[in-house]
């Protein structure tokens, strides 16, 4: 536990060092979801997440979320982007660091995605140990990803997205455990933004044997400078 | 293209092939967990659990994965090894006990005592895995074998050993049998020497051999390996990945079993002497 203590200062002070850094533009991003487990029954999670830019290309993502079933989560994920006229290409490294009961987890890895009008996918893998009550294990390299459909055409304004994911940001899973996600973003104006989606985690899909697992709802509000 | 595919999608959801229930990808094809707990409580009320009589140290055969479609022989095999041995005191198999539905009569049969070839009437406890749902294969299991969720014990003259079998086979445990159990395992611990939990689906992900094969969810799966661990459990026994595993976690040995099905590279089945000390495990390769 002191360990994860450790480590989640480390990592706030780094998200602090890189936020004070010579910042192009960023934002900040509030977020709450809600919804039911068939093991541990009504949760519900809060998190904040800062993005910044520091160039064209370089980003960092950044944050924490806390969800009642007793995990505490902080995750970074770094890109560099391409924009193209018919998309944007990205590479991002990801960090994560999560608590719940005795048990600590790090999860590291690297992916690519690739982003048009329409679709959009990412793919990486990553390596996750987790430790606790004296014993250790290492996952071995494990494929994460997400993949997205736009509704309606990317636009500032408006956008409806339909996304299949195991990598949620502080909800990595393992390959086989998908997360459905109908999501709505809404621009009021360049500052302000608001998310709202529902999604749904079913268990055993690919033991062919589907059974339903978790369902909730999340809202994002996001201020950008 | 859309078009092209949109019957045959549904072909496959509709259908499936003969071996795979293509539609168990997307929604359960039968009762879901929280069913089939709720029926295996309604069996189970009513009836004493089981008791196993066996001395302070005993032996108990386990096996995992039979996968029964066409031939049963690696099973046959087991059951030969396992009603002949006269130190062993009962067995469990792990779940797959068939590859697809409509086997299950085969199965038993393979496990069968037959008074012309074996010496010892053993009982055997059957787990519930992912295979025995596929279309619908839940009404056949608790037919011809019973609940999916149940416990028994082993006395012997100074003390109690604690069994517990889980339904993993739809990837989580469920509301009910999550509750169930916590309250079950955590008010009962302490009247027992050593707590077993034997399930279909194992709890760990370490190494590539399942592939897609899943595992539960991974705060599911924290939130069990915890309480396992306070609860001292001594051995979980575990299938489905096909492939053995043996890890310590938090002071709590988990074992998966190979499986034993005909068409595995490497069937095996494992004898655990069970002491006061703890448990010793003696893996058998079966060889035809």
């Amino acid at each position: 536990m002191i360990r994860f203590r450790h480590i989640l200062l480390a990592l706030l002070l780094l998200a602090t060092t890189t936020l004070g850094a010579r910042a192009q533009s960023g934002g900040l991003w509030l977020g709450v979801r809600a919804g039911h487990n068939v093991v541990f029954g009504g949760f519900s999670a809060l998190h904040v997440r800062a993005i910044q830019r520091f160039a064209d290309n370089l980003a960092v993502d950044a944050g924490v979320q806390y969800n009642t079933i007793g995990r505490t989560a902080v995750e970074a994920r770094p890109s560099y982007s391409l924009e193209f006229a018919w998309g944007r290409v990205s590479a991002e490294a990801l960090l994560a660091f999560a608590n719940q009961t005795s048990i600590n987890t790090l999860s590291a890895g690297v992916g690519a995605g690739l982003s048009t009008r329409w679709v959009g996918a990412k793919v990486g893998c990553y390596y996750r140990m987790f430790g606790g009550q004296g014993g250790q294990i290492v996952e071995p390299l494990n494929l994460y990803y997400e993949f997205s459909a736009n509704l309606l055409p990317r636009r500032e304004e408006w956008k409806l997205q339909l996304l299949a994911t195991n990598c949620e940001m502080f909800e990595i899973e393992r390959h086989y455990q998908p997360t459905f996600i109908v999501e709505c973003h809404h621009n009021p104006n360049s500052a302000l933004g608001i998310s709202f989606g529902l999604g749904c985690k079913p268990a055993g899909m690919f033991n062919l044997s589907a059974d339903y697992y978790q369902s909730f709802a999340k809202m994002e509000v996001s201020y950008r400078w | 293209m859309v078009r092209r595919l949109f019957p045959i999608v549904l072909c496959l959801l509709g259908c499936g092939c003969s071996q795979l229930d293509i539609k168990g990808f997307v929604m359960p094809t039968g009762d879901g967990v929280q069913l089939r707990f709720e029926q295996s409580v309604a069996m189970n009320e009513g009836l004493k659990a089981a008791t196993v009589e066996a001395e302070e140290n005993y032996l108990f055969y386990a096996a995992a994965d039979p996968h029964i479609y066409h031939t049963q022989n690696n099973v046959g095999l087991f059951n030969d090894a396992f009603r002949n041995d006269g130190g062993a005191s009962f067995g469990v198999i792990l779940g797959d006990c068939t590859d697809v539905r409509n086997n299950l009569p085969n199965y038993l049969r393979a496990l069968a005592f037959d008074p012309q070839r074996h010496t010892y009437d053993h009982k055997i406890f059957h787990i519930l895995g992912n295979h025995d749902v596929y279309f619908n294969g839940w009404v056949d299991f608790k037919r011809l074998i019973g609940p999916s969720v149940y416990w028994f014990e082993v006395a012997f003259p100074e003390g109690k050993d604690l069994f517990i079998s889980l339904d993993t086979a739809t990837g989580t445990l469920g509301r009910d049998q999550t509750e169930w159990f916590r309250s079950f395992l955590a008010s009962n611990r302490s009247n027992y020497r050593h707590c077993f939990i034997l399930t279909h689906m194992n709890l760990f992900y370490t190494d590539g051999s399942q592939r897609t094969s899943g595992n539960m969810p991974i705060e599911e799966t924290f939130a069990l390996v915890d309480f396992l661990g306070r609860q001292r459990v001594t051995l979980v026994l575990q299938g489905h990945d096909h492939h053995r595993e043996e890890l310590s976690y938090g002071g709590v040995e988990y074992r998966v079993l190979g499986a034993i099905a005909d068409k595995a590279d490497d069937p095996e089945y494992l004898k655990v002497n069970v002491s006061p000390q703890g448990v010793e495990l003696e893996w058998q390769y079966i060889t035809q």
